[in-house]
């Protein structure tokens, strides 16, 4: 019987093709397959076939209301003043202001206090459509996640665990 | 018998190890093989991050299988996948035994069940069978790697490389390129080192001979060790004479992106089609629709891609680059035109002229075709193997 639920783990983005083919054949075999992913940006130039859900890890997150403004006052007012000047002062506004501000200043702010759990809130997430039948470990950096995820499990309902859709 | 290789042909690599499933479909009718797949998965994670890779690979083998699930293959063989993470840069030696280690534990720490164990490449696969093979149990090596001369570089893969020419009952190179340096490295055990070729199928056939050279093909990655910014220069140049010439570039690579540029800053980017990897069947396909295969490469340890086009019914332009001269020795006018491998384009036009006019004098290709399925052939091959492999049958259990 085709898996109903697959989760793809593919964190390190090293074996992005394999990531798509498996997802792929999930989805033609009626399944629901879910790529989760660390940086989506590294996935630009990827598509995923139809019905494939490719997930940032840190869209799993919760993020606080105040985030809105925060991107709002660093990103989209920024971008609009430099509208129209080159790409060139934009770029570097985004890469030496704007990221560096967000990723050591308000990231760790929005993130203190709450417990993210990151391999809870990646079972909450897949499982909202069902029971997750089958993880796929696709690289060597979703390999520490993979056994965080199962773990989380306590031994009841385990999903299958394998490799590659080929060897499930 | 179980088969141990660091290349097989998967959905990330769809062209990586084509000819050791070429070798497993050619050779497993007959036999019980199981092909353990030991896929390198490259990472280039900090070291802190590599440790917990390895703790949790560690783990995960309890959760999947030891070893993971077979699934059918060619030939009517088992594969088995055992990824082998491994940090970017690690030496030749240190990469062997990684691979050692991954499929023993992927094993169970059990060895192989398998009175017979062929490994492709000398370090890492046939280190590893050596080391996971049972006691008594006759282990085989076909050598391929294009990198062989920085393997011997260093001391300590050296070391290895002679303790598994010791211990193997048989050793194969695919050609010259690859039995001249560890002659010269090991002339200790040069009786030890035989010749045996990719096999390659001659099954299918073109629907028509090729009567003209108009489409052209390329198949293989698109590196400078391939030459292809040198192919792609030859083809514009040609085609300033015959506009009806196309190229197809059937592969993937670093210089993608460069030859799509040079193509267009040349004029010719209408002509030219970069097709991405694909499947091997799907290149074989594409080699019975092209008329000429231009195979530029730098080196070659053999050039299956070679014997493929003939087995297709294409002609050749072909550098002289180790593997494809001694494949076509004697028969390379029949086949089509050999050229010498340099740093332009000039050889590679000169040739395709010659080989265009020739073929309108009537050059038939059918006479290779047939030469070289009786060296290359399954049946061939096969036979070569399963003499080696089964020369002692009944002592070994």
């Amino acid at each position: 019987m085709a898996d109903r639920n697959v989760l793809i783990l593919a964190l390190g983005a090293t074996r992005r093709r394999a990531a798509l083919d498996d997802a792929a054949t999930v989805a033609a075999d009626g399944g629901t397959a879910t790529i989760l992913v660390s940086d989506p940006a590294a996935w630009r130039n990827d598509k995923p076939a139809p019905g494939v859900r490719l997930v940032a890890q840190a869209d799993l997150e919760p993020r606080p209301g105040w985030l809105r403004w925060e991107q709002l006052v660093l990103y989209r007012l920024p971008r609009r003043a430099l509208k129209g000047r080159a790409d060139r002062a934009w770029r570097a506004y985004r890469r030496r202001v704007a990221d560096k501000l967000h990723r050591k200043v308000f990231l760790p702010l929005a993130r203190r206090g709450a417990e993210t759990r990151p391999a809870h809130l990646i079972r909450q997430h897949v499982t909202a459509v069902g029971k997750l039948d089958l993880v796929v470990v696709n690289d060597p950096a979703s390999m520490p996640v993979a056994v965080s995820l199962l773990h989380t499990y306590g031994g009841n309902e385990l999903p299958r665990v394998a490799y590659g859709i080929g060897d499930r | 018998m179980a088969v141990v290789t660091p290349w097989y042909p998967n959905s990330h690599h769809p062209f990586a190890g084509a000819f050791v499933q070429a070798m497993v479909e050619a050779t497993a009718p007959g036999t019980d093989m199981t092909v353990y797949h030991c896929a390198e998965w490259g990472h280039r994670l900090p070291a802190a991050e590599s440790a917990a890779v390895e703790s949790a690979y560690e783990t995960l083998l309890g959760y999947t299988h030891r070893p993971p699930r077979p699934t059918p293959t060619a030939g009517g063989a088992r594969l088995i996948t055992v990824p082998v993470p491994l940090s970017v840069g690690l030496s030749y030696a240190a990469i062997a035994k990684r691979h050692e280690v991954v499929l023993r534990s992927a094993l169970g720490n059990e060895p192989l069940d398998a009175p017979v164990v062929h490994a492709h490449v000398g370090l890492p696969g046939g280190w590893a069978a050596l080391k996971n093979s049972r006691p008594g149990a006759r282990i085989f090596v076909t050598e391929h790697a294009t990198f062989l001369d920085r393997v011997l570089e260093q001391p300590e893969a050296r070391a290895m490389y002679d303790e598994l020419l010791q211990h193997c009952a048989g050793f194969f190179a695919v050609g010259d390129p690859v039995r001249d340096p560890l002659v010269k490295a090991f002339p200790q055990h040069q009786d030890r080192i035989g010749y045996v070729p990719n096999p390659i199928s001659f099954a299918a056939e073109r629907a028509e001979p090729v009567r003209e050279l108009r489409r052209w093909l390329f198949v293989g990655n698109l590196t400078e060790r391939k030459g292809v910014q040198w192919l792609v220069e030859a083809f514009a140049r040609c085609r300033a004479d015959d506009p009806e010439l196309t190229l197809t570039l059937v592969g993937d690579g670093d210089l993608r992106r460069a030859l799509v540029k040079q193509a267009a800053d040349l004029g010719v980017a209408d002509a030219v089609r970069f097709t991405g990897m694909q499947p091997p069947e799907e290149a074989l396909r594409l080699m019975r629709e092209h008329d000429l295969l231009v195979h530029p490469s730098r080196f070659e340890t053999f050039g299956m891609v070679v014997v493929e086009a003939v087995a297709a019914g294409m002609a050749l332009l072909v550098t002289k680059c180790g593997g494809p001269e001694e494949i076509l020795a004697g028969i390379e006018d029949a086949a089509g035109e050999m050229v010498d491998v340099e740093e332009s384009s000039d050889a590679l036009v000169a040739g395709y002229q010659r080989l265009r006019d020739r073929l309108a004098a009537g050059l038939d290709l059918r006479p290779v075709r047939e030469q070289l399925a009786g060296r290359y052939g399954y049946p061939a091959v096969a036979e070569a193997h399963h003499g080696a492999w089964f020369a002692r049958e009944g002592s070994d259990g």
